[in-house]
């Protein structure tokens, strides 16, 4: 089941020759490993470019978009085990 | 000396897209669907084809063939980033790339084989580059024309790749049924079945009198396809011609026969055929305004300005004079506006006041949208309009006029 959020967040991210690589997230008072970027993907929105990350913690995938004009991250949506 | 011509058909595109995305999702049947609840199946998996799950089924049908297909709500930003990605894959062997749709394209690779080695080398480099820089696979069809290579890539799903040799032509289209070949479809097929003609190999021995005198003009071209020849170039998207027409339509989340629900629909329309007409410096004279019932009946109406414009509010004011006079016999299931008669912009200031100051607020707003995002300034009687995520339309291109942000 996918969760559909547009939550400011913040994030702990390595930026290294050109990539950035989101670490780990506080979401909602916790905070959450990244275990694998799974996917990422690129948007934009004016003039923002808006980078995308799939990213896996525990069971679930989040989606974690940072803006690079507005140095901000937030958290798109979380699709939930749906094995579970 | 014979061409080297490359088609690239990518597998279970979007489905794969969401396998890549979500890894607990591979191998498991899953079905692309849009956001609204009337959506269809936009891409199902190999795993879920396999229980006979098809593009353009509800999913209530899907579901009761597959009872276990989970439904990907499909994003068409993801969809559209990794073509751009992969179109820059392709541009490491070939400037000459045409893209056929959003997960085809054919390149012409005749002059890169001293660099690169031959069709089926250049073929296994870019399948490795995409499996490996983006997790996904596709076919490969090799052959010295656009025709075959494309039934080559057909020939072997998924992960495929296939080269049809030059001197092997005859032989691959003997028996190989006519309908394989893009562009014969049921309608034709069954016409070209009723003349005795079933495989290629009938077709490109069949009289070219005896084709024309049925079909017309195509009748000789379909005995040429008949035979594995067709010498159309590779197009690259640079050289395409200019636009004919620029269109966005929209199918409703609901039905309605509300006409002023169905004016907000057609400003918004309009506005987004406007925006996309001043991006690429186009101005047009005829406004087309497309609606379907729900029981899929479907119309259109056009109308012509008195000169031509690129204007939003230009483009619904004749929009909706073509709707107001329209007695809806049911409730409507999708509306559609276009513009064509296209020239190119020549930005030329006009003479009168009202018209400079139109276009003053036009260029403002239009400044602000590129800045923060489209629909960031609009009408009030948009600000109630959801956005949704649509569903992509097959004209996308990773450049140009066809390129549509969502």
């Amino acid at each position: 089941m996918v969760l559909e959020l547009n939550e400011n967040i913040t994030v702990g991210a390595v930026f290294s020759h050109g990539e950035v690589r989101p670490a780990w997230f506080l979401w909602r008072g916790r905070k959450y490993a990244v275990g694998e970027v799974t996917y990422t993907w690129e948007s934009r929105e004016g003039e923002a470019r808006l980078r995308h990350f799939s990213v896996s913690s525990g069971a679930n995938i989040y989606t974690l978009t940072y803006n690079g004009l507005a140095c901000s991250w937030d958290m798109k949506g979380v699709e939930q085990d749906w094995r579970g | 000396m014979a061409r080297v011509i490359l088609h690239i058909d990518m597998n279970a595109f979007f489905a794969s897209v969401e396998q890549v995305s979500d890894p607990r999702l591979k191998g498991r049947p899953i079905a692309v669907i849009g956001s609204d609840h009337r959506t269809v199946i936009t891409t199902a998996s190999y795993e879920a084809r396999a229980f006979g799950v098809k593009t353009g089924m509800t999913v209530p049908e899907a579901r009761k063939l597959c009872p276990r297909l989970i439904f990907v709500v499909g994003d068409n930003r993801k969809y559209t980033s990794a073509c751009a990605r992969i179109m820059e894959v392709f541009s490491r062997y070939t400037p000459l790339v045409e893209v056929f749709s959003i997960d085809e394209a054919f390149l012409d690779v005749t002059g890169s084989t001293l660099l690169f080695g031959g069709g089926a080398d250049i073929g296994r480099r870019i399948k490795a580059d995409i499996r490996r820089e983006i997790g996904l696979t596709c076919s490969v069809g090799v052959a010295p024309n656009k025709l075959l290579a494309k039934l080559a890539s057909d020939m072997q799903k998924p992960d495929g790749l296939t080269v049809i040799e030059p001197g092997r032509v005859a032989e691959v289209m003997e028996a190989l049924p006519a309908s394989d070949l893009c562009g014969i479809g049921p309608g034709l097929t069954l016409a070209l079945s009723g003349m005795g003609i079933k495989t290629c190999g009938q077709l490109g021995r069949a009289s070219a009198s005896g084709l024309r005198s049925r079909f017309g003009i195509i009748g000789e071209r379909l005995k040429l396809m008949g035979m594995g020849a067709d010498d159309s170039p590779v197009v690259p998207q640079e050289e395409e011609g200019q636009a004919r027409s620029v269109g966005h339509s929209t199918t409703l989340s609901r039905d309605t026969g509300d006409k002023d629900d169905l004016s907000v629909f057609l400003l918004q329309l309009s506005e987004m055929v406007g925006r996309r007409m001043r991006r690429n410096h186009y101005l047009g004279d005829t406004v087309t305004l497309t609606v379907r019932y729900s029981d899929f009946r479907t119309f259109s109406q056009s109308m012509r300005f008195r000169k031509p414009v690129n204007d939003g509010l230009d483009i619904y004011l004749l929009a909706k004079r073509l709707m107001d006079p329209i007695r809806l016999s049911m409730k409507v299931r999708l509306i559609g506006v276009s513009v064509s008669g296209l020239v190119s912009d020549p930005m030329q200031v006009s003479l009168f006041e009202d018209e400079r100051k139109r276009a003053s607020v036009t260029a403002a707003m239009d400044a602000i949208n590129d800045r923060f995002g489209e629909f960031t300034v609009t009408w009030g009687s948009l600000l109630l309009r959801q956005r949704r995520k649509g569903v992509i339309a097959p004209a996308w291109r990773p450049e140009g006029s066809r390129r549509i942000e969502y």
